[in-house]
């Protein structure tokens, strides 16, 4: 990778083409304006989809947080036809049961990915500088995809199923939430497997990769004042 | 240096060395390495598969175990018919610690009558088939509840032995009963008459159970044609022991980390350790927490706030500085350019 000198061009500020004096007076002020304002403010094209990034970048102990995501696209791959041709499917023919291998084995490399990304950035520090709510997304990334995977192994249908779901209710009683979520009712746990828990994993880590985006990658601890701007911004 | 002025640190922007990037072009190489690593990695182990325990198999593989655990449906003393919310009302066995009782809160959500439900319910389907299974049924339910309380007391009190399909009730050879829980009193070796129609009931669930009948029938209820809700027929399932000795030869225990592990030497969900870690404490805090679901899960669910909050909490934010391991992860920007306050050559 080619490295450019201390203040190049991938640290020019990002002009916006949404200039309010360029704008007719009634079309200023929309709340569409607004929206469309704030958010290239906070994520300028140049930052979501960057052709630069800080020096210090380079190492692989930044290479877990691609390979999570990879992994939960890989999750999407291989559960949209376990989906498709449910679990008649996947308990009864050998090519369902190799799409639930597939499956299997893509959420063992997502939480396997998930720890070293955790274990990196904690390591790292990477709450500081405004960070924290991008790690409290993280953890709920996490804390979501557990729930997630475990109506997963639920709705598997085999012994395993039967015996986390019988042992997992218990806890599930005591917390008094048995009437949100019954593991032993197989229609609950399946919808809440493909559609529900998903959705609102995929929707946070949505949120937690633009705020990485938004804030930049944490400088390290003692960087040279030199590397750091004056005032706040984005790495 | 002070959590705060790392933290200040780290607001201000970038203005050193830059490196060439590109995110789609590593979001697609990760994509691929991860699609080869998962296709490689089901050829080469696939997946665990174990059929799951079916009426029809329990009831042939430990038919013992089947017809106990069937009594104690019958006579309302399984764990299922003692559990209290969300399956029944009663709060004996509901888990709390010291007043905090969340399981009470919402009352019986899924109610689940044991007797009723799980036995009484598929024999009556089956009674217009065979005359003694219709006569035993009258005979149970036109008797008060004292009089079915008393035949389960002595039937509880006595040995099972079972020939083919047919359950017998004996008095134990060294029987613990005390007077209280035999009420009749039933003299030695005539236990069996003392329980009324109670073993020809179980006779015809171990028959239902073994041909598949009760597989097929479902306990779930002839209002649920398409049913997705297995509540009840694995509440029966787990209220057996033959489930947990099944659980058992794979090592899915509670104490043997239970449901992190899998079968044989796949995985399982080692994501789950910071939950499952809780129920391995031994000795004294296992003791003295009275060790339920609950506590686990109030143990457990403190780590995650704890790790959900560390940004804010002094001492646990400063980790990271106190573990010096960030040199390793940027050795190769200190190398190069040394850190503020202490250049270091190269």
């Amino acid at each position: 990778m080619a490295e450019s000198e201390p203040g190049g061009w991938g640290n020019q500020p990002i002009l916006l083409e949404d200039d309010p004096q360029k704008l007719p007076p009634t079309l200023r002020n929309t709340l569409d304006w607004r929206g469309r304002r704030w958010f290239l403010r906070a994520w300028p094209p140049r930052r979501l989809l960057p052709d630069t990034e800080p020096t210090y970048v380079r190492s692989w102990f930044y290479v877990a947080g691609i390979l999570t995501l990879a992994s939960l696209v890989m999750l999407v791959i291989t559960g949209i036809p376990l989906a498709l041709f449910g679990p008649e499917w996947w308990t009864g023919t050998s090519v369902g049961a190799f799409f639930d291998s597939l499956h299997y084995w893509a959420v063992e490399l997502f939480f396997l990915f998930m720890f070293a990304h955790f274990i990196a950035v904690f390591l790292m520090g990477a709450f500081r500088g405004r960070r924290a709510f991008t790690w409290m997304l993280g953890v709920t990334a996490f804390f979501v995809s557990v729930v997630t995977a475990l109506t997963g192994y639920a709705s598997l249908q085999d012994f395993e199923a039967q015996w986390v779901t019988t042992q997992g209710k218990d806890a599930v009683n005591a917390t008094g939430l048995g009437f949100l979520a019954n593991l032993l009712n197989v229609g609950q746990t399946l919808t809440l497997h493909v559609a529900l828990l998903p959705l609102a994993a995929i929707g946070i880590v949505g949120i937690h990769v633009l705020w990485v985006r938004r804030r930049g990658v944490v400088p390290p601890y003692d960087a040279l004042d030199e590397h750091l701007t004056e005032g706040e911004g984005a790495t | 240096m002070s959590y705060r002025k790392d933290d200040q640190r780290a607001q201000r922007g970038w203005r050193g060395p830059r490196v060439r990037y590109d995110l789609i072009s590593e979001g697609l190489i990760a994509l691929t390495v991860v699609a080869l690593l998962t296709v490689g990695l089901s050829a080469m182990f696939g997946s665990p598969k174990v059929e799951a325990i079916s009426f029809q198999s329990w009831a042939k593989a430990a038919p013992d175990d089947f017809v106990s655990t069937t009594l104690a449906e019958l006579t309302g003393t399984s764990g299922s018919a003692t559990y209290g919310p969300p399956y029944t009302s009663d709060t004996e066995n509901v888990q709390s610690i010291g007043p905090f009782s969340p399981q009470t809160w919402l009352g019986v959500t899924t109610p689940v009558d044991s007797s009723e439900d799980l036995v009484i319910a598929p024999l009556t389907a089956w009674a217009p088939f065979e005359a003694g299974l219709q006569q035993a049924l009258e005979r149970w339910t036109a008797a008060t509840a004292d009089e079915q309380a008393a035949w389960g007391a002595v039937a509880l009190d006595s040995g099972i032995s079972i020939d083919g399909t047919t359950v017998t009730l004996a008095p134990k050879p060294e029987s613990s009963a005390t007077p209280d829980a035999s009420p009749t009193s039933a003299p030695s070796g005539a236990q069996s008459a003392d329980a009324g129609p109670i073993p020809a009931l179980l006779s015809a669930m171990l028959t239902g159970a073994r041909s598949g009948a009760l597989d097929s029938q479902s306990v779930n209820g002839p209002d649920r044609q398409y049913a997705t809700d297995y509540t009840r027929s694995l509440l029966y399932i787990a209220d057996g022991t033959y489930a947990a000795s099944v659980a058992e030869s794979y090592n899915l225990l509670g104490d043997q980390w239970g449901v992190m592990n899998q079968i044989g030497d796949w995985p399982g969900q080692p994501w789950l350790w910071w939950f499952t870690m809780w129920y391995q404490v031994p000795g004294p805090i296992r003791a003295s927490f009275d060790y339920s679901d609950l506590i686990v899960v109030v143990f457990a669910m403190t780590m995650v706030l704890l790790v959900f909050f560390l940004p804010f909490i002094p001492g646990l934010r400063n980790l990271p500085r106190w573990l010096r391991l960030y040199r390793v992860i940027w050795r190769p920007y200190y190398r190069r350019y040394g850190s503020s306050g202490k250049r270091e050559s190269r």
